[in-house]
């Protein structure tokens, strides 16, 4: 019967092939298991970039000070006290003795500094390259116009850190909290050039320490014995799992593989809310996130020239129906840019609210802008989003409601990479946009929309408003009168500028009751060594 | 010991569409063991229908058999469900259909077919099964049994795919072998070899043999005994020599016409056949062959004559009894 | 010298089997090396195609809401060998391919394309094989029972079924298995590929319109080729209900033959969705990813791959037709 042989060949091939696969699956679950979000995109703090990416790092690394987002001042890690001299230029950290990287090494100062520079320099295409640009010599040195030795960035021994800056910086501390700016290990990052990353070369400082990372899976962290403050660690280890579909997390959660899911789909909060006394429902926690959803437009397409247009196409918008009737997920309506629970410094800042228009002062507004380029009516108009569902349905119920202007808008849906093009070529109108704060403070918002800034985008350029923003900068250290000016600002940015804020974003986690340690907060951060079990 | 094929007055009508159309008028066989019998008629004479009936090969519904009996080697398969048909199937009785082009299952080798059938009648191993497959392979014939069973059936002619099917239907050791048109499809040569095929298992294995064709000259060499059919009725039976010598019916007149002269039969009248066989959801009424008869008497349109005996072997389902010739 | 291998794969491997084809005396042997011949020419031919669609697209990998500096990005263009004219990066693609070398992925970046692949395909192959086991194992005997008792209710329960299945988008589908099988009857784990048992679900909602495209394939198969004038011979010869079935069973597999290899590519693209919603970590959400966040390397690696397996499945699927059926001759 030779003509059996051929299909008992590939039965046996995929047989071996079954069993080669199935050798693949079985892990045993650790200590807790997070629904993080997408995989990484890096685990080299200078290329990651998600707030999802952030926290994967936090668990692996600690800078020379860590975030507290709920008191807004930064905490002691690697540094155990500072200094910063009294025209706010000169930064002096102290180091902990007997720090010491995951493969035992320790860690001097020098390490640290190397770090940093690696950080700025151009070939390591660090995307936040410019955090540090307010220390001497470091946006010369990012830009490939300077050298690294004049960045003033000095270990003058192994313990001691001295940051100098050209200028007096709001938020300096804040600032080297960021995860670009977590130390690289050196050692090995000589030895093994970008492929220090892979979980066999990985080395860090931070209280777990790589086991192994397989795609599309999960990330498995342990305890790092070398930490600092490892006998006090709580958890022996964590996975965090590498899951895009918010429906994925919660399915994984109610069917308890997950200890913390860190996000929620937007369709099943209201199911939630409506069993507040019972698992899933009762383990939801929100929190307003520093984080807005807007629309930005272009100042350079036919009508939108006129501020009081903008002004109309903004205040038309009722954002408390937004969020109440379409997105009911505990987002916040927008009536200013900056999200509320934002700092200036180390005072908390609360932003000027812009109030809805009647529909009779919205025509009005519409009128006069109209009138004063010398239109009748708006030409229609394209408003750009992405095809993600949540924007889609927001897009729908704008379109709906310029109707009531009697404007007349097509949404059309496009790829992220494709909406990012046509912006940042000027090839829109109206386009959907968010922001997510890189640390927390108001300036981080409002300079967007600076002339220079590239983030700025919609061709917007107000002279009063690039002064206030100046003269806010030029007042740090004085945070009371830096936020008049940025609180002024703003009020200026809502009045004339090229934007609508619709609604700040709020974070959404599902925490089983036993998970303690877990505070939410502004920045969806997650201290992994505060984290606990306790069953 | 009752006769190993015994048909009486079986009926048999086909349902569709809401209509029954009779096709099967009362027909009446009987074929003894080791005898052989050749049922002759044009296409739509309901002879193939007959052929099938007795192993109940029918779909049912459509075909219903509404009268009469069907008896082989003493079992009923007449009465009840169409499996009953099952207990002789293969094993009393065989049957060879006409198209050997499509009568072999396609993706089935000689071998594994044959073995089948063969395991399904006695209780052996594989390997014994193929044995007597190669036996039977060539007990009909084909050379190098030991290659064929390893082929397809595409891959043989269709005289060679005949006697394959003949060995399929032999495979069960039958007593009886139901050929349908056996030869139709073949080529006048082949068509002798497989008429000399079947001469030669008769006398070797006592089987008796009930032929189907439309083909006089296949009936004069192979069959002892004929019965004539016209829509759906035995309209002359009788030994084979007699009748084509004598036909009494003025329809097997007509057929015997059309056979070519041989010397071996002797000259008749010619008869003219006019016309179409009828449909038999438009029987005429009377004698069905009234029509097309030239020698037609106005009672022919009126009643359906009886199968009467003309001698002891001979019978004839006409009035005029061959006196019109 | 770099491109050495590449030469040797895209240009000499091609020829040297297309002049054995024209030697060689065996027509079936011939096909076989003129479909091998062809393979790398394919798998270039898509590669170059897909080269220039990916590269057409508006928007780069380093595209961000967040403005990079143009040193920045120069550095990571240069990095990564953006900087360099196209058809000299598609050169040095193509003699990477031929390396098994698709260079680093732009959205994993601490993974190479290989690595991110290799990493995948188990997971990927498992759900697919298990999904296309479903596939045969439910549609065959389903269509089977179907043909056997057509027009009575069994028949128009399973066409129903087959309809439905068709019919309803995967994601539906998935949930409507989830909720009992996992949340009500915590039989199955929700997601993940921690156990064995993991990957029953996912196969089966991969392989369920599969499955009912078999059945439909059987059902309709069976019942024509119970319509063969072989069944009267079979049937006379005194074989039972049973083995005509499978014999007619036998001839509906032709068709089903020919439709796996349809279906095997199918399961490829199909999986993303499964992937997604029961988070397999597999290749199949890396297709469209790659492309969104204009991941060129991965793309390309995906697409190769892809196009690859394509090949090879249609190919073994072309190879089991001739089994299944003796007729059918290889040309």
């Amino acid at each position: 019967m030779h003509s059996l042989r051929l299909p008992l060949i590939a039965l046996a091939t995929v047989l071996a092939l079954l069993l080669w696969c199935f050798s693949l699956t079985g892990t045993a679950p650790a200590d807790l298991v997070i629904g993080n979000g997408p995989d990484p995109r890096s685990l080299d703090p200078a290329q990651a970039q998600s707030v999802a990416d952030a926290r994967v790092l936090a668990s692996l690394f600690e800078g020379l000070v860590i975030p507290d987002p709920l008191s807004g001042t930064p905490a002691a890690a690697m540094a155990q006290h500072w200094t910063e001299s009294q025209d706010g230029l000169r930064w002096s950290f102290t180091l902990r003795p007997g720090l010491k990287w995951s493969d035992g090494r320790a860690i001097d100062a020098p390490d640290i500094a190397w770090s940093m520079l690696r950080f700025l320099k151009p070939a390591t295409g660090a995307r936040m390259a410019d955090l540090l640009d307010a220390v001497i010599g470091a946006e010369d040195c990012r830009r490939g116009r300077g050298p690294a030795s004049a960045v003033a960035i000095e270990a003058p021994d192994a313990s001691t850190l001295i940051f100098r800056l050209r200028e007096r910086h709001p938020c300096f501390l804040k600032l080297l909290a960021q995860f670009p700016l977590y130390p690289v290990p050196r050692h090995v990052y000589e030895k093994h050039g970008a492929a220090w990353t892979s979980a066999q070369h990985f080395v860090s400082n931070g209280p777990f320490r790589l086991v192994h990372w397989r795609l599309r899976d999960r990330i498995r962290v342990e305890r790092n014995p070398h930490w600092r403050d490892a006998a006090q660690l709580p958890l022996g280890s964590i996975d965090w799992r590498c899951i895009d579909s918010p429906a994925t997390l919660l399915n994984l959660y109610v069917a308890g593989a997950l200890d913390i899911a860190m996000d929620v789909p937007l369709s099943a909060i209201p199911a939630l809310l409506a069993s507040p006394g019972s698992a899933p429902g009762s383990d939801l926690r929100r929190h307003p996130r520093l984080g807005t959803f807007f629309l930005r437009m272009n100042v350079a397409q036919p009508g939108f020239a006129h501020s009081a247009v903008r002004r109309a196409l903004s205040l038309v918008v009722d954002r408390d129906l937004l969020c109440s009737q379409l997105l009911r997920g505990g987002e916040e309506p927008a009536w200013s840019f900056t999200p509320t629970g934002m700092h200036c410094g180390a005072l908390p800042y609360s932003a000027l609210r812009a109030s809805p228009l009647s529909l009779d002062e919205a025509r009005a507004e519409l009128r006069i802008g109209l009138q004063a380029q010398g239109m009748s009516t708006l030409p229609a108009f394209e408003l750009l989003h992405t095809t993600d569902p949540l924007d889609s349905s927001v897009a729908e119920w704008l379109q709906h409601r310029y109707t009531i202007l009697g404007v007349t808008c097509k949404t059309v849906a496009l790829d992220a990479q494709s909406l990012r093009t046509r912006m940042a070529d000027g090839d829109y109108a109206m386009a959907r946009s968010s922001w997510m704060a890189d640390y927390d403070d108001a300036s981080n918002y409002l300079e967007c929309f600076e002339s220079s800034s590239g983030a700025n985008r919609t061709g917007w350029s107000h002279a009063p408003y690039d002064a206030l923003l100046r003269e806010a900068r030029s007042l740090a250290g004085a945070d009371a009168e830096r936020a008049a000016k940025l609180r002024a600002a703003e009020a200026l940015l809502l009045h004339e500028g090229p934007i609508v804020p619709l609604f700040h974003y709020c974070s959404r986690s599902l925490v089983q009751p036993y998970v303690r340690g877990f505070e939410p907060n502004p920045l969806e951060w997650l201290n992994p060594a505060a984290l606990r079990v306790q069953r | 010991m009752s006769a190993l094929l015994e048909v009486r007055g079986l009926r048999l009508e086909f349902n569709t569409a809401g209509r029954s159309i009779e096709v099967l008028r009362g027909v009446d066989l009987t074929l003894e063991r080791g005898g052989s019998l050749a049922l002759v008629g044009e296409s739509g004479s309901g002879k193939s229908v007959t052929a099938q009936s007795l192993l109940r090969l029918l779909d049912e519904p459509p075909a219903r058999i509404t009268a009469g009996s069907i008896h082989i080697a003493g079992r009923c398969v007449s009465e009840g469900p169409a499996c009953v048909a099952n207990a002789v199937r293969g094993s009393v009785a065989g049957m060879v259909f006409q198209d050997p082009q499509s009568a072999l299952h396609p993706c089935t080798r000689i071998g594994a077919a044959l073995a089948a059938v063969v395991r399904q009648h006695r209780h052996c191993t594989w390997r014994e099964a193929e044995q007597r497959s190669l036996e039977l392979l060539m007990e009909v014939g084909l050379d190098a049994p030991q290659r064929r069973v390893e082929q397809w059936p595409h891959q043989l002619s269709g005289g060679l795919r005949q006697r394959v099917a003949i060995a399929m239907a032999l495979a069960g050791d039958p007593q009886l072998l139901i050929a349908d048109e056996p030869t139709t499809a073949l080529d006048a040569t082949v068509q002798a070899r497989v008429l000399g095929l079947l001469s030669r298992l008769r006398a070797q294995r006592g089987l008796a043999l009930l032929l189907i064709t439309h083909d006089l000259g296949v009936v004069a060499a192979a069959a002892d005994e004929m019965a004539v059919m016209y829509a759906g009725r035995i309209v002359e039976q009788g030994p084979v020599r007699e009748v084509l010598a004598q036909p009494l019916h003025p329809y097997s007149q007509a057929l015997r016409q059309a056979l070519p002269r041989t010397d071996a039969l002797p000259r008749c009248a010619p008869v003219s056949l006019r016309g179409l066989p009828p449909l038999p959801e438009h029987l005429p009424t009377g004698c069905a062959f009234h029509p097309r008869c030239s020698h037609a008497l106005p009672a022919c349109a009126l009643e359906v004559p009886a199968l009467v005996a003309r001698n002891a072997q001979h019978s004839v389902a006409c009035p005029l009894e061959g006196q019109g010739a | 010298m770099e491109h050495l291998p590449a030469v040797l794969l895209f240009v000499l491997t091609p020829v040297v089997l297309l002049v054995c084809a024209r030697r060689s005396c065996s027509a079936r042997r011939g096909s076989l090396l003129r479909r091998a011949a062809w393979l790398p020419l394919t798998v270039l031919c898509v590669h170059a195609l897909s080269f220039a669609l990916v590269h057409a697209v508006p928007g780069g990998p380093f595209d961000d809401d967040r403005p990079l500096a143009a040193e920045t990005r120069a550095a990571l263009e240069a990095r990564f060998g953006l900087d360099r004219p196209a058809f000299e990066q598609w050169l040095h693609a193509v003699s990477g391919m031929a390396r098994a070398e698709f260079g680093p992925s732009l959205a994993h970046r601490d993974h190479s394309v290989t690595e991110v692949l290799v990493a995948g395909a188990p997971a990927s192959l498992l759900l697919g094989a298990l999904a296309l086991a479903w596939t045969l194992a439910l549609g065959i005997p389903f269509g089977l029972w179907a043909a056997l008792r057509r027009g009575r209710s069994a028949d128009l329960t399973i066409s129903a079924c087959i309809a439905l299945l068709l019919a309803l988008p995967t994601f539906v589908l998935t949930g409507l298995l989830l909720i009992p099988l996992v949340f009500w009857w915590k039989l199955l784990p929700a997601a993940g590929l921690d156990q064995p048992s993991a990957v029953l679900l996912p196969s089966l909602c991969l392989g369920l319109p599969f499955a009912a495209q078999v059945a439909r394939l059987v059902r309709s198969g069976v019942a024509e080729a119970l319509q063969g004038e072989w069944r009267r011979t079979l049937v006379a010869a005194g074989l039972p209900e049973r083995a005509v079935a499978f014999a007619a069973l036998r001839l509906s597999l032709v068709s089903v033959v020919a439709f796996l290899g349809n279906a095997a590519a199918g399961v490829l693209t199909g999986s993303l969705v499964v992937e997604q919603i029961f988070a397999i970590p597999g290749l199949g959400a890396h297709f469209v990813e790659s492309a969104l966040n204009r991941d060129f390397t991965l793309a390309l690696g995906m697409v190769v791959l892809y196009t690859a397996l394509a090949y090879v499945l249609n190919w073994a699927a072309d190879l089991m037709l001739p089994v299944v059926d003796p007729r059918v001759e290889l040309s």
